[in-house]
């Protein structure tokens, strides 16, 4: 029995490519649109960052002008708690004592509880 | 009351009870990525424990360093482990490979470890984790009972406060980790970072000089 | 009630994210029958809206077959994986001004993360299955996530590069001035390629091809394991468009060049109104610019799937690795210089 086999020569090519005309632009004209597009989104930004660093120096330099304030406010609440823990320290001990070895500041950290806890 | 405290010690809190439990987890996954035999499903618990480190990782405070061991180990390297050995014709032999008996060695090992590990490490006044406290009753070295009036007040745990004071110049800008990192890597460090990156070349080159064809 | 604001915040992301999946498949079922001239599902509900709820019930009840060979546990969590990675992303979304569950500070690195998760669970349901087809599909799949992730993460760090912080909401607001749409113009088609391939969505739907693997790697999942994998698909097809208008459009920043009309104004009356372009553009910033968006892109996945004939698994990887990746990895090496010779690099002042 004879199998079955492509006919002598082979198949004759399938047609599968279109032959229907370019459409639209040069290819060249799409890349080139593109990079103007790209342009001009690099040119708002540059504005863009510029106005953002703006903003952030105002905002620095906001903080910087508050910083002294706020410091000073903690620097007297500071002192409020060391003159208040040396007074209760003399009425407890007597005379005053010195726990650290040297002259040297160290920064204390009260500990103490407050009344109302709002968590 | 109690889902509100939950959800606040899981987003912004940190309770020392979370790590415990996680390391527990972690030496469990460990243990049963060991002791699987079949290595897909092994794999698979080497990836739980990858993702219970960086959940960790996460919890202390290490946001970056977790994510990118996600996007990094699990999301990546794990991925292409799994995949390899999806890929491999595993043998039913090698299957019944005998692996429990090396457990009494892996959990010797592990507690010899802690054992010198716990005495070396120092411990501080947070330091009352389960594993340290196992460790520290076994050397018995560093376990001194801190009985003060001081220390009971930790019982108090909300009600007490700090007041210490407060420079006020630090806090004008608060960068984040990966900023901080970034300051550093690309300033001070950068030669460690050309360094690395020719390295990572290297194994680059390397990879290609040995699956390129030999004509 | 105080105790409950955890639980109702996850609900409102998540039962919204859910309806907007189930209306999803209903537009893309009505889309493409209007683009096929059919009808499309009319008959439950106006319209047929009611449609998609109706095949869930369905699903839900139908018995569900396991395979006998199967690895269980592996072949139901695969699925559960896959949804609950893709519902994770939402969490950093910021959907408005002010409106967001999570002010994360990388969330763009968590949102990576999350999605190079999903994958396991594509991976995991092939595998376990114990059936050629879908483990052949699940390791397509896999390949082509793990290929167009690489895309994906190497356009969103030029991104990064304009706005110089991984948060949401500063990448948004890192466009008020111009959308990321115009200077990164070919990465985002770059973008939105990838996002087509990486939600694994017809013409790259290679894990699914119905004419050589029957179903990919969900072959042998049915039932309700089934809706699983059906929800995670649109959950993150969602899921992208939002990123991508998130990256690229402006997020929930108004469509309206709100600036250019209020300043054309001023020149007509020739009065000061900023204080007033100030305010609208705060109140312009509502959820509904980013669903407007997000829609517009989710249709543009549709007309895709639609229009384009699927292309063939070597040529969709090799497009990733010999074309796309080296266009991106040229721009990677040009936006740099861009912006550095610029000198237009984003602010580091974290505030």
């Amino acid at each position: 029995m004879p199998q079955d086999m492509p006919p002598v020569g082979g198949y004759t090519s399938v047609q599968y490519k279109r032959n229907v005309p370019a459409r639209g632009f040069k290819p060249v004209y799409y890349l080139v649109g593109m990079h103007m597009i790209m342009a001009y989104g690099f040119y708002k930004y540059f504005h863009g960052v510029r106005e953002q660093r703006e903003l952030a120096r105002e905002k620095i330099w906001s903080r910087l002008y508050l910083t002294p304030l706020l410091q000073a406010e903690e620097d007297r609440d500071q002192v409020r708690r060391h003159l208040a823990d040396k007074a209760r320290e003399k009425e407890l001990l007597g005379t005053e004592q010195k726990i650290y070895n040297s002259d040297r500041f160290i920064r204390p950290t009260y500990v103490y509880t407050p009344s109302k806890v709002t968590q | 009351m109690t889902i509100h405290l939950l959800n606040d010690y899981c987003t912004n809190g940190f309770k020392i009870e979370f790590v415990d439990m996680i390391y527990l987890v972690s030496i469990f996954l460990g243990i049963l990525t060991i002791v699987n035999r079949n290595p897909i499903v092994s794999v698979l618990f080497l990836i739980g424990l990858f993702v219970n480190v960086a959940g960790l990782l996460i919890l202390v405070g290490y946001n970056f360093i977790g994510l990118a061991y996600i996007l990094v180990y699990v999301g990546a390297v794990s991925i292409l482990f799994l995949f390899i050995l999806m890929l491999i014709n595993i043998r039913i032999s090698e299957l019944l490979n005998e692996t429990n008996n090396d457990i009494p060695l892996a959990v010797l090992t592990v507690l010899l470890f802690f054992y010198i590990i716990g005495q070396v490490l120092p411990t501080n006044l947070t330091d009352n984790t389960i594993v340290s406290t196992l460790s520290n009753t076994f050397s018995d070295e560093r376990n001194t009972e801190l009985h003060n009036d001081f220390f009971n007040l930790r019982d108090l745990k909300q009600q007490i406060d700090y007041a210490s004071s407060h420079g006020w110049d630090n806090s004008l800008i608060e960068p984040t980790h990966i900023a901080s990192i970034g300051n550093i890597m690309y300033t001070s460090y950068s030669m460690w970072l050309i360094v690395s990156s020719i390295i990572l070349l290297l194994g680059m080159v390397g990879a290609i000089v040995i699956t390129i064809k030999q004509k | 009630m105080i105790s409950l604001i955890s639980i109702i915040e996850g609900l409102l992301l998540i039962v919204p994210a859910l309806l907007s999946v189930a209306f999803v498949t209903i537009a893309e079922r009505k889309t493409m029958a209007s683009m096929q001239r059919r009808l499309g599902p009319n008959a439950v509900g106006y319209y047929g809206l009611l449609q998609a709820f109706a095949d869930a019930l369905k699903l839900l009840l139908k018995e569900y077959v396991a395979p006998t060979q199967a690895n269980i546990i592996l072949f139901f969590l695969g699925p559960m994986i896959t949804l609950i990675f893709s519902l994770l992303g939402y969490l950093v979304v910021p959907f408005g001004s002010g409106l967001f569950v999570s002010d994360y500070s990388l969330g763009m690195l968590y949102m990576l993360a999350v999605s190079s998760l999903a994958t396991y669970g594509i991976l995991l349901a092939g595998w376990s299955a114990n059936s050629k087809y879908a483990f052949l599909g699940s390791l397509r799949s896999t390949a082509q996530l793990i290929s167009y992730e690489l895309i994906l993460s190497s356009v969103i760090v030029l991104v990064i590069l304009l706005t110089g912080n991984l948060n949401m909401i500063t990448i948004i607001e890192s466009q008020r001035i111009v959308d990321f749409l115009l200077p990164l113009f070919p990465l985002f088609i770059i973008f939105f390629i990838g996002s087509i391939a990486e939600t694994n969505r017809a013409p790259f739907d290679l894990a699914e091809a119905e004419s050589e693997l029957v179903s990919g790697f969900m072959t042998e999942h049915s039932a309700s394991i089934f809706v699983f994998f059906f929800l995670a698909e649109y959950a993150s097809i969602i899921l992208i468009c939002v990123l991508n208008s998130i990256l690229f459009l402006g997020g929930y920043l108004c469509i309206i060049p709100v600036d250019f009309l209020i300043s054309i104004l001023n020149t007509v009356f020739s009065i000061d109104n900023s204080i007033l372009e100030e305010l609208f553009s705060n109140v312009s910033s509502s959820p509904l610019n980013l669903a407007l968006k997000t829609g517009l892109l989710i249709f543009i996945f549709i007309w895709v799937r639609a229009s384009f004939p699927r292309i063939r698994f070597d040529q969709l990887m090799s497009v990733c690795w010999t074309v796309l990746l080296p266009l991106v990895i040229a721009y990677v090496v040009l936006l740099p210089c861009i912006v550095y010779g610029l000198d237009a690099l984003p602010t580091q002042i974290l505030l």
